[in-house]
């Protein structure tokens, strides 16, 4: 027995190391794909990859392969050409040193047989026609050789063994001869010899591939110098950023220039640009993507009246989700009433003491209103306590949060019940009152209007404050307080990202607490999510002290485009802007400018999107259809018919399918083309006791996906859950009826009958298997071989022969 | 730049290369001189026809697929190529294909533990993985000289260096994904909808489709009569090639894993 034992544990032991040192013979069969196909000119991998090859700089009689004046950037170019959805562009390049004494006896060799030929051919033609013609081609080569020999013998240099290859992978022929015309274009630009290795497409392939092969055609001699050049250790393209927020175009490329806001240490921006640069425009453009896409709130502040900048349309876009705040005293402007306290249902208020709290920086708000009119200190200490009487009189009590949180607008005291007040303490010959009546006169005359309750609210996603209509009397202090209320929120946590955009920034710029708000901002903003925007029309509206602030809290910078001449010097200093920025920016007309981040500079196209245009720009009315009726979107438009079945599959929608989660359920189903498992979305009650109208999930989801398949085709179908073949499908006068079977769902007999009725009925039927079925069904006693096919790639392979056959 | 085919100089005469001056010569006395010799001496009218038929075939032949240098090259590769067809050697299925076959497409062997890798003609060599920079201090005039003193200088006979970039298709989420996620949001209004739509419109004309770049660096070590002798090359060049790394801010990582080599080859192949 232990004789036995010991023999079974060395066969064991035996196996083992076989199928070990079998695994190690087998790395070839591990890295090959499962079929390669060589034709004349190109490769077909695995029936979906389409590869040809380019050799690139082979000398010939005529040509010298490489230019002299080769530029240093020619390897960046061809890595930049831009890879589509048809084709993609690899640079292969070998070089293998040649010691130096095989090196020089190569060129002594050349050197002679230049000779040779050289006097050969002047020998010929001596013959010939009487004239030996001496041609010059030799002696430029026999120029090369020596320079060849010069550098190497002095070991300045080494020769190398080279070989640079293209390859060039596409899925279809067509977009394989879209890349070789690309890459064609790049070589030709260059005047670099390239040849497509008709023939020897697979050793060329190999050869480009890291493995040491060489194809003979392909291999040159090159110096260190020139090896360095070709090597493709250098990636011109910047990765754009993988998501984020688009600005605009790359003037460069027109791809689109993305920066992401997360990757920010704050997401403030200035922008700088003059009337009519687009700067408004490209706001416009920032708080339509940075709502919709970040979903942010977004404050926009501007001191200048809607002109030809439809700013406010693009509030009125959002409808309920935006508010245009046009303060003032004309008809239909809105008002603030600055004894109110606002309370935004965005910030979180935990308890009567943070309400406390929200009501004390209320009162400070107010002074700092008034403070605007000069006041001192004792009339400010004034102002809080003849603001807490009429609080009292009109049952406002500060501590009892219930007399104030929930209050209408129209139960709270104006400005003139405040001048009531101060009225009768004037009498008593109180100075402040005095000194605050006399500066509030307005109030009863230009100022009026505001005395009116509050009739907006801050809650909204887009706020856009058109201050143009306040008094130019009152817009200072109007504007102290409507920053004021922004700042508000820098003492409570907002529920949401805010961005404040303030236009025309240079007047808050000439007044102290304006600019502070704009300081606070800058400097805590990150701190409650807040961010900021600032534009103006010249880097020396921005004092000294301001600008040290934006240069060093200010991420994004953007200087529009159209620049007077005058300005680039201001520019150039205060953006550190070198020479060829400063080209790129004298080039930028309106709606272009130079975006700076992290210290990289670009030019940018801040083009808009059709939609933006009609709504910043032009004429919106309605929203149009934009083909997401069924709230996702499908990856083709003919996949519509199917959408009125009771499945949808995930392979069905572009982006992410768990949009279909809301009121669907998703269950795995096998692939009815290629391998592995896709999802189908099944509303839950359609589904009982694991069927769907009587069909199991994986029948029903396979038919689907070949229904897909042949709408995708152009073919008509008609999709039968209960009688008839599961499919009938018509192109081009042709119909095929495409019947899904399962092991057990029929017996032999059944599937016969069926076979035959359908084929009576459309004449050509194919019954679709699970592998592990075929055998049964495709048996000729079954349905037979020719009526039979496996779900999987076989599927695919007949689809297609089908289409083939039916197309026009 | 140069570059020169040192080694398949050719004496010339009249300017065309003296092997196919020589090839020309021979393929007349065979195909032609000889059956023309036949038609001039044969009796028989249907050998003379028939002689007749092959000298004027071989003329044809010539004119149309010999008459110049590089129609000689190409003419050979198409008949060699037409071999390989008739012998069913242009059509590879990997799991029937015999493994010897195999390697004569892809020439690898074995892979070795601490990734050595193994080709055939006992050559080794070792895989990198490349980083390299998009931007470089100098710009690439100061930038080349670094690669050819630190990378192309340090690699010595019998080593080889190649490197290949490719570009693979990703799905990684990118911006074009986010703008459709954000679309797909049941949370967004009609009117945040069409305009993420005309965003998303806008972006598929202009967005790149997202590819990631490979950059694999293969340094060839030479033939070796065994893997030890081949990890000692290794020994030796590797500090060599880290210094070159670290000099020209090229990241490179070699690639050890026997199942990230494979991985590697398998992403190079398809």
């Amino acid at each position: 027995m232990n004789i036995l034992s010991r023999l079974r544990k060395d066969k064991e032991q035996a196996d083992i190391a076989l199928f070990k040192e079998r695994m190690q013979d087998e790395a070839v069969r591990k890295v090959t794909p499962a079929l390669i196909e060589e034709y004349e000119d190109y490769l077909l991998i695995d029936k979906e990859m389409f590869v040809t090859c380019v050799v690139v700089g082979i000398p010939t009689k005529h040509h010298n392969g490489f230019p002299r004046n080769l530029p240093p950037n020619f390897t960046s170019q061809v890595m930049a050409i831009e890879n589509t959805d048809e084709f993609l562009i690899d640079i292969s390049y070998q070089c293998t040193p040649i010691s130096p004494s095989e090196a020089m006896t190569l060129l002594d060799k050349s050197m002679y047989v230049n000779r040779v030929s050289m006097a050969q051919v002047e020998k010929e033609t001596q013959k010939e026609t009487g004239v030996s013609i001496h041609s010059k081609r030799y002696d430029f080569q026999a120029q090369d050789f020596t320079y060849l020999f010069g550098e190497i013998y002095k070991n300045e240099q080494k020769l190398f063994d080279s070989q640079y290859i293209i390859v060039i992978r596409a899925k279809s022929r067509d977009g394989l001869r879209a890349g070789i015309s690309s890459v064609f274009g790049v070589l030709e630009s260059n005047v670099v010899n390239r040849e497509i290795p008709y023939h020897r497409i697979l050793d060329t392939f190999i050869a480009a591939l890291p493995f040491p092969n060489v194809v003979d055609f392909a291999e040159m001699q090159q110096l260190s110098d020139s090896c360095g050049a070709l090597l493709p250790l250098h990636d011109p393209l910047t990765q754009p950023a993988e998501t984020g927020l688009i600005y605009g175009l790359r003037k460069a490329d027109s791809t689109p220039y993305i920066i992401d806001w997360s990757t920010l240490a704050a997401a403030h921006h200035i922008v700088i640009g003059g009337t009519g640069s687009g700067k408004t425009v490209e706001l416009m453009k920032l708080l339509m993507s940075g709502h919709d896409m970040l979903g942010h709130r977004f404050i926009y502040i501007t001191p200048k009246p809607d002109s030809r900048t439809n700013f406010l349309s693009v509030a009125n876009y959002y409808g309920d989700h935006a508010q245009v705040i046009q303060i003032g005293a004309a008809a239909g402007f809105q008002n603030i009433n600055p004894l109110q306290v606002m309370v935004d249902s965005n910030q979180t208020l935990l308890n009567d003491s943070d309400y406390i709290s929200l009501f004390n920086n209320h009162l400070e708000l107010l002074t700092a209103f008034f403070s605007v009119m000069d006041t001192s200190m004792n009339m400010d200490d004034y102002i809080i306590q003849s603001l807490i009487e009429l609080y009292r009189r009109y049952g406002i009590i500060r501590k009892d949060v219930d007399t104030w949180k929930n209050r209408e607008g129209k139960e709270y005291p104006v400005l003139v019940d405040l001048r009531s007040i101060w009225k009768e303490d004037a009498e008593k010959k109180n100075p402040s009152a005095i000194a605050m009546l006399n500066r509030t006169s307005r109030l009863e005359t230009s100022w009026e209007y505001i005395n009116r309750p509050t009739d907006i609210k801050m809650d909204k996603d887009i706020i856009v404050m058109d201050l143009s209509g306040v008094p130019g009397s009152l817009q200072n202090a109007m504007n102290v307080f409507v920053t004021g209320l922004m700042s508000l929120r820098f003492n409570t946590d907002l529920t949401k990202k805010t961005c404040v955009i303030i236009d025309e920034g240079r007047v808050f710029l000439q007044n102290k607490p304006l600019t502070e708000f704009i300081m606070k901002t800058y400097t805590q903003g990150r701190s409650y999510d807040m961010s900021a925007i600032f534009t103006t029309q010249q880097a020396s509206d921005i004092n000294k002290d301001m600008q040290e602030l934006f240069k060093n809290n200010s991420f994004v910078n953007i200087i529009m485009g159209n620049v007077q001449p005058n300005s680039y010097k201001g520019l150039e200093d205060f953006f550190s802007l070198n020479e060829d920025d400063m080209k790129s920016l004298k080039t930028c007309g309106v709606g272009e400018g130079l975006v700076q981040v992290r210290g990289k500079t670009t030019a940018v196209k801040f083009a808009l999107t059709d939609l933006e245009k009609d709504v910043i720009l032009g004429d919106w009315k309605t929203v149009k259809k934009t083909g997401l009726e069924f709230g996702f979107k499908l990856v083709d438009d003919r996949l519509k018919p199917l959408l009125s079945e009771d499945g949808i599959m995930s392979d069905w929608i572009e982006g992410d399918s768990k949009v279909l989660g809301i009121d669907h359920t998703p269950y795995y189903v096998q692939r009815a083309f290629g391998r592995g498992t896709t999802q189908i979305w099944i509303q839950p009650h359609k589904v009982q006791d694991g069927k769907i109208m009587q069909q199991s999930i994986d029948h029903y989801g396979t038919v689907l996906q070949i229904g897909a398949y042949l709408l995708q085709k152009g073919f008509k179908i008609d999709i039968n859950h209960f009688d008839d073949a599961d499919i009938v499908a018509e192109l081009n006068e042709h119909t095929i009826a495409i019947e899904y079977e399962r092991p057990g769902s029929h017996t032999k007999s059944e599937l016969i009958d069926k076979k035959q009725r359908l084929q009576t009925t459309y004449g050509q039927v194919v019954f679709v298997v699970p592998n592990t079925y075929y055998s049964v069904v495709a048996d000729q006693t079954c349905v037979g071989s020719e009526n039979t096919v496996a779900r999987g790639t076989t599927l695919e392979e007949y689809m297609a022969q089908i289409w083939q056959e039916f197309k026009p | 730049m140069e570059s020169l085919l040192l080694r398949q100089v050719n004496e010339e005469i009249w300017g065309y290369p003296w092997y196919w001056i020589r090839n020309s010569a021979m393929y007349g006395i065979v195909a032609v001189f000889v059956p023309l010799l036949a038609l001039i001496m044969a009796n028989s009218l249907m050998v003379k026809g028939l002689c007749f038929l092959v000298v004027t075939g071989a003329i044809m032949t010539y004119m149309f697929y010999l008459s110049s240098p590089e129609k000689q090259s190409s003419t050979t590769k198409r008949l060699q190529y037409m071999v390989k067809a008739h012998k069913g050697k242009t059509i590879i299925p990997k799991y029937t294909t015999d493994v010897a076959f195999l390697k004569e497409v892809v020439p690898l062997e074995k892979v070795y533990p601490k990734g050595i890798v193994q080709f055939t003609w006992n050559r080794y060599g070792v895989l990198f993985r490349l980083y390299v920079p998009s931007e470089t201090e100098g710009g690439l005039e100061s930038f080349i000289p670094l690669v050819v003193s630190n990378f192309v200088n340090r690699i010595v006979e019998p080593q080889t260096l190649k490197v290949f970039a490719m570009n693979k298709y990703i799905q990684a989420p990118n911006v074009v994904n986010e703008v459709l996620g954000a679309m797909n949001d049941s949370s967004k209004t009609p009117e945040q909808v069409a305009h993420l739509d005309s965003v998303y419109r806008q972006l598929i004309e202009t967005v790149a489709v997202p590819t990631q770049k490979h950059i694999y660096m293969l340094i060839g070590l030479g033939v070796f009569d065994s893997v030890e002798k081949a990890e000692l090359a290794l020994r030796n060049l590797l500090p060599s090639l880290n210094d070159g790394f670290a000099l020209t801010r090229v990241t490179g990582i070699r690639v050890i894993d026997p199942n990230e080599i494979a991985l590697a080859y398998r992403r190079c192949l398809k």
